[in-house]
């Protein structure tokens, strides 16, 4: 099951690294102009041997899978801007977005999951009313906004939480106190990052559960005698769960992206202020460098989600 | 010993009653069948006995079991009822079970729901009674899943959970409607076994008359959510009083009644509405004369084979098949699911590709056909399919779906391709009025009227009908087939007829051909075969056919 | 010979403009319309100019209702200008993802077999990376604008609509009337078109909602980081120019959020609406 969902990860990646690759070559001037803009008015011969060097005259072809190449050796190039490889700047900002990305997810599924239940529970009853309205604000607001106004409120006039970053500065703090204090920066993060996606599997929920409700199976089950309770989660829930989990995959990339947003409002040292800093400096190597990373991420992330629906779903290992 | 007596049963949905003022009783060990068309409130009925009707239902009168109003018994004291006391199995037993449980804790479910046993010896009693419902090699299949079984085991496994407690009575909707005819025998004869086995009473929800009158004791007939005669089931066929009965009797195809569409035309039940009485009556004419089909052969394949590429590798749907549709004449094909009786339609039709094999069409080559050859052949073979439902394009009017085919091969003008559309209506039966209302303004047997006039607006000679009064009430049934008769004296095609139902093929058939696993078994006039079957795979059909 | 089993029933009405759900989410879309038609002729400056004095709060001064920022640009003129860039931007990316994304999805729906196979593969990719990083690469390497922003948008979210159309187009690609409309020797393009796409038009008109509402918080988000057009005020700059007085001015982001939001919560609402009146089975 998981060498197939390998198995079938690998021409996307190709594929993505393709599409970065067009990308890069799309982008107007190279990374030699680029160099030689940093250095300053460098000679035209320069310029051409330099680009001879880095064989940019290179047919297409064989500059893509130099390309291609490079990345699955885990060489995605040398980052002007921050002057080491590509790779190693982002794997020292990865795992601080990776640790927002699925404390979001986590709370996002958690809640969106609990509160779709109920919906669909109470569904055209007040309860379900009051909740949809709640969901459908959180669908509709974005998310760096939501973090804005948390920090307004939650850090600014309420000093419950701190105004950014990932852990108390100069600190020092070891043990317990170190993980509590970077609990106490992860939470508005998170949170604000999890709003949109409480929204999503909230509605997914609620549409899956009142799909499996109508089937015939729960008819069966209430004819049992079966306690309502038992009804909703082991024949209902249970069943709704699949949809929801796949789905659930499919966001996962936008979460990450949402990240890169979400990041840069709280000051959270992770990849979105990588990114911005990149675009600062339009190192355009970090970034595809970062969409390429980011990607891995989504298709491990998918390929565990494909193993957990074959869990949840009989039919599909079959 | 009365154990079920429903008194002056009411059920409102909204302004429309569902089911108005029905008596019943049934005594322990008896069987009674709840029979009607769709939508009589048999259904309503006896989910109401479960209360498991949607909260929007409102309910009158009382249904007592063993004296017991399950009317008034709180939610908690109804759970205890179910599945204990009463336990019901439903029509789809595709759908009916939970796909992510293994069937084992499905049933250990049901037994631990109303028993104080550990799961060990709860799974012990969940084999026992998987033996009980006779499913092959039950040891090594209790932790299978719903979607390892057939539909015939799903039954099994939804009547193994239904008596997991040994109920007083067990309710059956339309237990093997779903189930092909040789199935649909051994489950009925299982509920049957079980009944006498454990004494409990059986409430059968049908609308096969023939089912009804082979397994149960007394037959309650029901019309639009009334009671309208209660009579001895083996007395169904005969004494019935009520017109509505008659009608009903006389509407239901039977195989050792030889009537053919070439001498008569099946009764059909009138019903008209009087300010809220009904009042039935029973319409008989006989069929006009018609040209006796001559020898010639208007469609034949020969060795035709279909293999379909799947996932798990190549499918042969159709092997070395050889039929002939006789010219003006009928072809009945007769067929459990999966025979490749649908295939062969499809391939008739150039829906699916040969894969090896020929088609003639009047002696011509019609196998592949590309381009002009293609064309011709469209005009000249037309379809009518099974669901009225999902046959007519939802979004477009019935004049729309109607004047396409000629605007697309004729390229007749507007007024001209309006004038076509009324006078294949009037074929047909319908208004005129009809050409500007969309599909589901119709009902079942309107749409198949519908269906049939898009597949004869360009006056096909050969038409291929796939099983197209299977998803009908016996009494629409009756009025298609002899719509059908009619048009085939008026327009002289020629037609194949699909169906699993044998006395449909036996009215409508020339000849009728018996197919099994993608092969012809069979082939005889439409006499002949059921009176000198040459197979036991024909012999079964016909044994199970007939109750 | 007239025998009907049933007679034809009378036609139910439907009276869709009573309905207040369906009303209210119109009327704040008109409103938020009327506010981008109207922008140039209310407020014909530049709304980036400076108009008085900073740090006005909401309702200190009647011809600021809604203050003013740090350099004394008035909220309101931004707000009304920004309407243009939200609205245009989320209906043109959403035209954009409907037409290429129905296409590549109808394309596999109906054809099957190796051209699926080979459209879904590129649809996954898409889909594997994500949408706002793609979004900010492609900004990053040409110069930002108001067309490139909605093309970028556009191109990282067509993968949604593709799996939706396609997975209609399958279902369709196998019912009846289809099969009917190839027995009667309909052409492909008649069949596709006339046939299947009537019947995907519900969800796909859902998915439009969805699409709009993505795009315009997508654009927001894009002008919140600074990577749009310098010269274009949105509600998403508006809430980026506002961000550094968060802790003390925190109307300047607030605002322009609320109007997000509203505008946004309309988009939703009309397709929560819109699927229960198209959607046949929800509505029985």
């Amino acid at each position: 099951m998981i060498r197939r969902a390998a198995l079938h990860a690998i021409p996307t990646m190709v594929g993505v690294v393709i599409v970065s690759f067009l990308m890069l070559h799309l982008m107007p001037g190279d990374a030699v102009d680029a160099l030689a803009g940093i250095s300053g008015g460098a000679s035209a011969e320069t310029v051409a041997a330099m680009r001879s060097a880095y064989g940019l005259d290179d047919p297409l072809g064989v500059q893509l899978a130099r390309y291609a190449a490079g990345v699955f050796t885990l060489d995605f190039g040398h980052s002007i801007s921050y002057g080491a490889p590509v790779f190693d700047v982002i794997v020292d900002r990865l795992p601080a977005t990776l640790l927002l990305a699925a404390t979001a997810f986590t709370i996002a599924l958690v809640i969106g999951v609990a509160a779709g239940w109920a919906m669909a529970v109470f569904a055209d009853r007040w309860q379900d009313r009051t909740l949809s309205a709640g969901v459908l604000f959180l669908y509709s607001a974005p998310s760096f906004w939501v973090g804005l106004m948390a920090i307004v409120v939650f850090s600014a006039k309420l000093n419950l939480f701190p105004l950014g970053g990932a852990e108390t500065i100069g600190a020092d703090l070891t043990g317990w106190a170190l993980v509590a204090d970077r609990l106490h920066h992860l939470i508005l993060p998170a949170s604000a990052l999890a709003a949109f996606f409480v929204a999503i599997y909230a509605r997914l929920t609620r549409a899956a559960m009142l799909e499996v409700l109508h089937q015939d199976f729960i008819r069966t089950a209430r004819a049992k005698g079966l306690h309502p309770l038992r009804l909703q989660f082991r024949h209902g829930l249970r069943n709704a769960l699949i949809p929801v989990v796949t789905m659930a995959g499919l966001h996962f990339g936008n979460l990450v992206g949402g990240a890169v947003v979400v990041e840069t409002v709280f000051n959270w040292p992770g990849l979105g202020r990588l990114t911005m800093g990149a675009l600062a400096s339009r190192d355009i190597s970090v970034l595809l460098g970062i969409l390429l990373m980011t990607s891995v991420v989504v298709i491990a992330a998918n390929i565990l989600i494909d193993w957990l629906v074959a869990r949840l779903d009989p039919r599909v290992s079959a | 010993m009365t154990l079920l007596k429903i008194e002056n049963l009411g059920v409102r949905f909204g302004d429309h009653d569902a089911v108005a003022g029905l008596d019943l009783s049934l005594a322990k060990g008896e069987a009674v069948a709840l029979v009607g068309e769709s939508g009589c409130g048999k259904s309503t009925t006896a989910l109401s006995v479960m209360r498991l009707l949607p909260p929007a239902a409102r309910l009158r009168g009382r249904v007592l079991l063993d004296g017991t109003d399950l009317l008034s018994l709180s939610e908690p004291q109804m759970r205890r009822v179910r599945g204990n006391r009463i336990s019901m199995i439903f029509q789809e037993p595709m759908t009916s079970l939970n796909p992510v449980h293994s069937i084992g804790a499905q049933i250990v479910e049901a037994i631990r729901q109303h028993a104080d046993i550990d799961k060990p010896a709860a799974r012990k009693r969940a084999l026992e009674l998987l033996d009980m419902v006779h499913m092959p090699d039950s040891a090594r299949r209790i932790d299978d899943f719903p979607h390892e079984f057939s539909g015939g085991q799903r039954q099994r496994v939804m009547i193994a959970m239904a008596i997991a407690s040994r109920p007083e009575l067990m309710i059956a909707d339309e237990p093997t409607t779903a189930l092909d005819a040789t199935i649909q025998h051994q489950i009925l004869s299982l509920l049957d076994e079980l009944r006498r086995e454990l004494g409990m009473g059986l409430l059968l929800i049908s609308h096969d008359l023939s089912v009804v009158s082979r397994w149960t004791d007394r037959a309650v007939i029901m019309h639009h959510g009334q009671h309208m005669e209660e009579l001895a089931a083996k007395d169904l066929f005969t004494s019935g009083h009520h017109p509505y009965t008659r009608g009903l009797v006389s509407a239901s195809l039977r195989l050792d009644r030889d009537q053919h569409y070439r001498s008569s035309r099946l009764p059909e039940i009138r019903v008209t509405r009087d300010a809220g009485d009904y009042a039935f009556s029973v319409v008989r004419r006989p069929a006009p004369v018609a040209a006796v089909p001559d020898d010639g052969i208007a469609l034949r394949t020969h060795d035709l084979t279909v293999t379909y590429k799947t996932a798990r590798g190549p499918v042969t749907a159709l092997d070395g098949v050889s039929v002939a549709i006789p010219k003006g004449g009928t072809l009945g094909l007769v067929g459990e699911s999966g025979s490749g009786k649908s295939t062969l339609a499809r391939a008739l039709t150039q829906l699916v590709t040969a894969t090896s094999g020929r088609i003639e069409l009047d002696g011509q080559d019609v196998t592949h056909p590309r381009g002009a050859a293609l064309r011709d052949l469209r005009r000249r073979v037309q379809m009518v399919f099974q669901d009225p439902y999902a046959s007519l394009n939802p979004r477009h009017s019935v004049g729309y779906i109607l004047e396409t085919p000629l605007a697309v091969h004729d390229g007749l003008g507007s007024a001209e391709r309006a004038k076509k559309v009324r006078q294949v209506l009037d074929q047909v039966g319908l208004p005129a009025a009809a050409a500007d209302r969309m599909p589901h303004e119709f009902s079942g047997g309107q749409r198949q009227r519908i269906g049939i006039a898009r597949a004869l607006v360009m006056r096909p000679s050969v038409l291929i009908c796939d099983e197209p009064v299977s998803a009908l009430d016996v009494s629409v049934q009756a009025t298609i087939l002899n719509l059908l008769s009619d048009l085939k004296a008026e327009l002289g095609f020629s037609c194949l007829f699909i169906s699993h139902d044998l006395a449909v093929v036996q009215f409508v058939s020339d000849r009728v051909v018996v197919m099994r696993n993608a092969r012809v078994v069979e082939e005889n006039d439409h006499l002949s075969i059921w009176r000198r079957p040459q197979t036991d795979y024909t012999r079964g059909l016909i044994a199970a056919a007939s109750g | 010979m007239t025998v009907i089993d049933h007679p034809l029933r009378a036609r139910p009405k439907r009276r869709p403009l009573r309905d207040p759900f369906l009303l209210l989410p119109l009327l704040v879309l008109l409103a938020v319309a009327v506010m981008a038609i109207s922008a140039p002729w209310l407020f014909p400056g530049d709304p980036l100019d400076m108009v008085a004095m900073p740090y006005l709060w909401p309702l200190d001064d009647p011809a600021f209702p809604l203050g003013t920022d740090s350099l004394g640009r008035d909220l309101t003129a931004g707000l009304f200008h920004g309407a243009r860039a939200t609205l245009l931007v989320g209906i043109s990316s959403a035209a954009l993802c409907l037409g290429f994304g129905t296409l590549i999805g109808a394309a596999a729906g109906y054809l099957g077999g190796r051209t699926d196979l080979i459209l879904m593969r590129v649809t996954e990719i898409f889909q594997t990376m994500p949408t706002m990083l793609l979004v900010i690469v492609l900004l990053a390497i040409s110069d930002p604008s108001l067309t490139l922003i909605v093309v970028a948008i556009g191109l990282a979210s067509w993968p949604m609509v593709a799996r939706l159309a396609r997975a209609e187009f399958i279902t369709l690609r196998h019912r009846d009337f289809v099969l009917a409309a190839r027995a009667l020797g309909y052409g492909p393009f008649r069949i596709v078109f006339i046939e299947i796409l009537p019947n995907a038009l519900p969800t796909l008109i859902v998915a439009t909602s969805v699409l709009i509402a993505n795009g315009i918080l997508i654009e927001s988000a894009v002008s919140f980081l600074n990577l749009g057009d310098a010269n274009t005020v949105t509600w998403g700059s508006l809430i980026g120019a506002g961000r550094t007085q968060i802790r003390t001015e925190w109307y300047l982001s607030a605002i322009p959020g609320i109007a997000i939001i509203l505008t946004v919560l309309a988009v939703n609402f009309l397709g929560d609406r819109l699927t229960r009146i198209l959607n046949p089975r929800l509505r029985a």
